[in-house]
This record gives C-alpha cells, structure tokens and sequence, in this order.
C-alpha cells in the first residue's frame, strides 16, 4: 500500500501537478467570466457545464501522457509494478481531484445566494468526467495525448450546435432542466475507461 | 522536394485524417442541414414578415430607460460580458452612479427611487383563468427631459453600461436590438429577398453561411495539426537530425507552415465545391455565382487556418504542445462568445467572424471594409509569427536558445 501512496505522490508532484495547476486556473476564470451569484437553478447550471467541465480534459487526458515519451515507457516496462497500475492511481486521484473542484465551486456557489444542490455538483461532474474519459480514450488507445484533446474539444463544442444529435450525450442537459443524461454520461465515462485499460492491456503493453 | 515530402507526412498522418472527418462532420450537420429548402419569397398578405432592429429614437429611448430603472429596482442586472450570462449586483457607490444617470435620463429623482417600494416587474403572470396575462409592472412614472438628446441619451447608456460592468442591455452593441425591434413590413421583407436574389446572386449568401460555420471548426482544429506534427518530430528526435542539415532554417520552417496550410486547405475546397452543387441543386433554374463560395473561403478562411497553425508552430516550439493547445483554445473561446450577435458584429480584431443569416447583405458590405483589415491583420501577423519562429529555430541549432520554457515535466519522471 505504501509503494501505491509513494507512486501517488511521485507522480502528482512530477506529472500531474502542471495540469492540476491549469484546471484551477480554469475555475478562477470561470468564476470571473460568469457570475456565480444570485442565480437561479436552470443559471447555475450553465458555470457547472459549460466552462467548468473543461477541467475534465485538463485532468483526465494526460493520464498517459508520461509513458508516451518512449524512453520513459522503456523504463517502465522494465519496472515489477504494472504500467496500468500506475496509469490506474493517477486516473483515480485525478478523478478525485475533479471532484473536490466540482465540489469546492458548488460550495462557493452556494455561498454567494446561488440556488446549487448536489444535483448540480453531480451534474457538472457528470459533464466534466465524460469529457475527461473521451480524451483519456482517444490519448490511450491512439497513444497520442494530442488527439485526446482535439476529439474532447471538438465533441465540446459539437454539443453548442448538436443538441438534439447528441440525445443522452448532451452535456448541457441541466441547464435546459434536464437530469436524465447525466446517468448516461457517467455509466458512459466508465465503460470508456474500462475499455481504454482493456486495449492497451490487450494490445499495446 | 520537401514541400511536397511535408504534405505527404501530413495528408497520411492520423491527425489529418480526424481534420478531415471533424470538418465534414461539421459541414454535413451544419450547413448541408441548413440548405435542404430554397429560401422562400415573402408573399402579400402574409401575417409575420419576422422583426427588425431599426435605430429609431423614439422607440429606443423610452423602453431603454424604462429597462434601467427597472432592473435598478430589482437589484439585479442581466448581462452578458463574454456571452455567457451574469447577473450583476451593483457596489453601493456604483448605485449612487447609476442613481445620477437614472435622474438625468427619467427625471426620477434620488429620493424617490430610494423610497419606491412597490416595484413590481413587468411580464407575464397566470391569470385567474389559468392563462398567461401581461401586466405592465410597477416602477415611478417616467419623464423624458424635453432637452435630452438622442445623442445625450446613448452617452448616459454607455455610462451606464460601463457601471454595471459591460455586455448589458444598454451597451452599444445590445441597446438597438434589445429595445428597437419593429415588425418588418411586405416591402422590407421582399426588398431584402430582391437584394439575396439580385446582389448576392443567390451563392455569396450561402458563401457566408458556409464559410461561417467551417470558421468556427477552422479556427481551433489547425492547431491540433500543428501541434501533433511537432511533437511527433520531437518525438522521433528529429530536431537532431535536422540541426545537422544544410537547409537553412527560414526555408525549413516555412516550407513547413505552407504545407500545413495547403493540405489543410484541401477538405475546405473540397467542401466549398459540395457546397456549391448542394445550392445550384436547391436552386436549379436562377442564376448564380459559380465562384461565390470559393472566392469568399480564400479570403475569410485561409488567414484563421494561418494564424491558428501559426499559433500551434510558434508556442511548440518555445513551450509544449499542451500550452499551445491552451492558447489557441482561449483565444477561440473569447473570440467566440465576445459578441452575442450572430450576424453584424465583425470588429477589426474579431477572430472568429459570424455572418449565421442567409439575409444581411447590406450588414456585410457595410462591414466590407473593417473585414479587409481584419482578414489582412490576422495573416501578416501569422506570417510574423513564423518568422520569429524561424529566428528561434535557428537560434536553437546555434546553440543559443537553450531554454525551453515550461518543458514537459514528464521528461523528468521518476516513475
């Protein structure tokens, strides 16, 4: 447990850290570009799901990022401890990090009159970690971080235009009162990083 | 020739592949979707024609000023700084401000303001009946002074927008559109299908509408593009094998950036033209302009492809990929949602140009000439761009700039 814990810190300070950096970066700005007081329940929705959610990308699709340096990769092959093990830690503190993010700005939220409850936090969440789990995908079976963020970002922004194409996937779904979707972004979001872990272990270990 | 080996590395890249499949995916959802009907001629006798904005002083002035102390009894003022929504709440010395301005624009004075307390907002209430009625609301009665100018009034607007922190509904870009639309009459609504038909010849119209939706797409994707090719010599460590060749650095660096630009070019005619026969399809018997859509892409399109790649060339090679994914992402998000107008907010830095209406014709030619200079603007900066990074590429194999700002922390890994 203690080599998890060690792994865990090592890898927050050396690789995850600049990224975390950038997610909080990105909920300063949201709380300056919206206004996250006074704002009814459909309002408070929109900060949650439109700009916050992006803090998924930052945090979830570079999980693969280290090892696609080769000579790192190489270095850790060659480790007794799995390469999906490590991948696995850091995908489970950054999503815990997501959600003390969704979690802190909600709180905040609530605190300047906003009319937030947890089906808000659960909401943006949902948002968030489906954006995050496409880039974690697309960067781990591509190998490419790159095209990790280019296919979240696209799909992003496809949800400004494609509402009703989308249907369940629709990522702005509270603002329009809507919950429903977001059941199938997170049962979504889990079945896309079971099957990132599955192909790599399958196919490119 | 190494033009012609860069484009090859591009066109058979994966990164490419996703460009193109991103981008007809946008043209066929956005566009093609949009040009299954010709646009219909207004008939006589019609009930709606749609709404206009018309400046018109009469109707402006007392529904705005109206609005203000509306919202000024409320608390709350809507407004919409970076296109998203904020409900602002003013600071006790900003309302002693507005309180100034209201005064000058209502004849309301201080006092009464500060001891109305039977403001009620205007809008719709359910009825005994169960149906939506329309109540006028409750604020003190307004009286224009018989000297204040239209002029003076937009002034006292602009303050006031200023106040409540920009993006209301009094700001000059939201004011007319917000307390100034009229019913279009039959002799507007069929000059404006005369002029579509006659001026535009039909295709210029569909030519901004295109090159508006492939803007939105063409002004983040490029630099995923830029980026991944980047990294990927990096990567491979190609800078090593480079540094060591004759070519010299400028010639590298923009033989480069003008294969990126050109294959990225490719799927946009490609588009332009199914665009042109998805219009002569829905138009078979007018006449139009064959070269519309073409000639409209070259100009709006090619400087956001230029400066987007530029973007993604420049900041890789003095930072990282991700920072120049970060970069451009921020500037098309505030590019974007800067205006909350879809069609006749083009300004002289506006990254992103809208145009989303088949209709507007007049709007553009009168925005024709800010569009040069914005369309010209962007491309001599990209240029520049890629000249200062031909300068740091050969800085680099000289040896003298070493330093790589915010360098991939992975590299250091310890796991």
């Amino acid at each position: 447990m203690s080599n998890y814990l060690k792994i865990a810190a090592v890898n927050l300070k050396h690789n995850t850290a600049p990224h975390l950096l950038l997610a909080i970066v990105i909920a300063l700005l949201t709380s300056v570009i919206f206004g996250i007081s006074s704002l009814n329940e459909s309002e408070s929705a929109q900060p949650l799901e439109m700009f916050l959610s992006l803090t998924g990308i930052v945090l979830l699709t570079p999980i693969f990022l280290p090892e696609q340096n080769e000579n790192i990769r190489e270095l850790v092959r060659s480790k007794r401890i799995d390469y999906l093990a490590i991948c696995l830690i850091r995908l489970v503190y950054s999503v815990i990090f997501l959600a003390f993010i969704f979690g802190i700005f909600t709180i905040i939220m609530h605190h300047c009159e906003s009319d937030v409850t947890i089906q808000h936090f659960t909401g943006g969440f949902a948002s968030g970690i489906f954006l995050g789990a496409l880039g974690f995908f697309f960067a781990g079976i591509t190998n490419n971080s790159i095209i990790g963020y280019m296919v979240s970002i696209v799909y992003y922004i496809g949800n400004f235009m494609l509402k009703d194409n989308l249907k369940h996937w629709y990522l702005f779904s509270m603002s329009s009162g809507n919950f429903d979707e977001k059941y199938w972004l997170l049962g979504s979001s889990a079945v896309l990083f079971i099957i990132a872990f599955v192909i790599i272990k399958k196919f490119r270990k | 020739m190494l033009f012609f080996k860069e484009c090859k590395k591009i066109i058979f890249s994966l990164i490419f592949v996703i460009y193109c499949i991103v981008l007809s995916g946008f043209y066929f959802t956005q566009f093609s979707n949009d040009c299954q009907y010709p646009l219909e001629k207004p008939h006589e006798g019609q009930t709606d024609y749609g709404t206009i904005s018309k400046e018109v002083p009469e109707i402006i002035m007392p529904s705005a000023i109206e609005g203000l102390v509306s919202e000024y009894l409320s608390g709350e003022f809507s407004a919409y700084p970076y296109g998203f929504y904020k409900c602002v709440k003013l600071k006790e010395k900003d309302k002693k401000k507005l309180v100034e301005i209201i005064t000058e624009l209502s004849g309301i004075s201080a006092e009464t303001l500060e001891n109305f307390d039977n403001y009620e907002p205007s809008g719709y209430i359910m009825g005994e009946d169960g149906n939506p009625v329309y109540t006028n609301g409750n604020i003190p009665e307004i009286n224009i002074p018989p000297m204040l100018t239209y002029d003076d009034f937009r002034e006292l607007m602009r303050k006031a927008d200023k106040i409540i922190g920009g993006g209301s509904k009094y700001s000059d870009e939201n004011i007319v559109s917000n307390f100034s639309q009229i019913p279009k009459t039959y002799e507007d609504a069929l000059a404006e299908y005369e002029q579509f038909c006659k001026d535009d010849k039909i295709t210029g119209a569909y030519a901004r509408l295109f090159c508006d939706y492939m803007g939105i797409d063409l002004s983040i994707l490029p630099v995923f593009v830029a980026v991944f090719l980047a990294e990927r010599d990096k990567k491979s460590r190609m800078e090593q094998l480079v540094y060591s060749r004759k070519i010299s650095s400028a010639k590298l660096i923009f033989t480069r950036y003008i294969s990126l630009v050109f294959t990225m070019l490719i799927p946009v005619f490609i588009t332009a033209l199914l665009a042109y026969a998805k219009v002569k399809n829905i138009y078979p018997d007018n006449e139009l302009d064959k070269f519309a859509i073409l000639k409209t892409a070259v100009y709006w399109l090619i400087p956001n492809i230029m400066a987007s790649s530029a973007v993604g060339m420049f900041v890789t090679e003095i930072t990282s990929g991700l920072i120049s994914i970060f970069v451009q992402g921020t500037w098309w998000f505030a590019s974007i949602f800067a205006s909350s107008e879809l069609t006749g907010s083009i300004r002289n830095f506006t990254f992103v140009m809208r145009h989303n209406s088949l209709l507007g014709y007049d709007i553009f030619q009168n925005e024709l000439h800010t569009i040069v200079f914005n369309r010209l603007f962007f491309t001599i900066i990209s240029v520049l761009v890629i000249l200062l990074n031909a300068v740091i590429f050969e800085m680099k194999r000289r040896g003298v700039f070493n330093v790589k700002l915010f360098e991939n922390r992975s590299r250091k890994s310890e796991t």
